[in-house]
């Protein structure tokens, strides 16, 4: 069995992609996922220019898309693009990392669009 | 119609932190704004939803996108016909309280 890059607590996948798109890293659910890779791709391209007056184009560093049992991290550091998919469910993540007080926000806002949109 | 739509978008607004809301339609038009946000914003808006949608296209529960720059948020949620795209932004206090 390989051992898996841990990158976050609770992850059950994880893509490390090239500026291009190009895949150098998976694991996990997200093993050789490049349909994965190539819709977040097509995200990144356009969360470049939102709104120039709200948020100056490319600015944005982090995006979490947020689903009900799990999340998908995605930022670029050193040249490459890191896509964690989480489980929000508690078991296996006993110890808190700073990512812990990013996902909380993560469960407010859906918790704010949410009430409003349903 | 409009008014349950403007009276979703005050709710929206009322929120903590929330700068500007805007609602789309399928067509990426701008339904209603409220706050400080282009209405030019529904069409990104939608063109992100749609892309994430993708992403898993046997979930049910549309997914909940975040675009997080410095002390602002940008909330996308994409619901059947409609999509919210919601302006947030810190309050200095409370990211210095955050980051603590």
């Amino acid at each position: 069995m390989d051992r898996e890059k841990l990158i976050v607590s609770n992850q059950i996948g994880y893509l490390i992609l090239k500026e291009d798109g190009a895949v150098l890293e998976s694991g996990g659910e997200l093993k050789n996922d490049e349909r994965s890779a190539n819709v977040i791709m097509g995200l990144l391209n356009l969360t470049e220019s939102i709104d120039e007056s709200f948020m100056p184009n490319s600015s944005c560093e982090r995006i979490t898309i947020d689903y009900e049992q799990h999340y998908y991290s995605i930022c670029m550091s050193n040249r490459r693009i890191y896509i964690v998919k989480i489980s929000k469910s508690q078991n296996g993540g006993a110890t808190t990392t700073t990512s812990s007080s990013s996902s909380n926000s993560v469960y407010n806002d859906a918790s704010d669009s949410g009430a409003v949109l349903a | 119609m409009e008014q349950q739509l403007e009276k979703v978008l005050s709710e929206i607004a009322a929120r903590q932190e929330t700068v500007g809301a805007l609602l789309a339609n399928r067509q990426g038009l701008c339904l209603g704004t409220k706050g400080d946000i282009d209405p030019n914003v529904s069409g990104i808006g939608m063109a992100i939803s749609e892309q994430v949608a993708k992403l898993e296209p046997n979930n049910t529960v549309p997914a909940t996108i975040c675009l997080y720059s410095g002390n602002k948020r940008c909330v996308i949620q994409k619901d059947g016909e409609i999509t919210g795209v919601i302006f947030k932004q810190q309050a200095a206090a409370s990211v210095t309280a955050a980051s603590n």
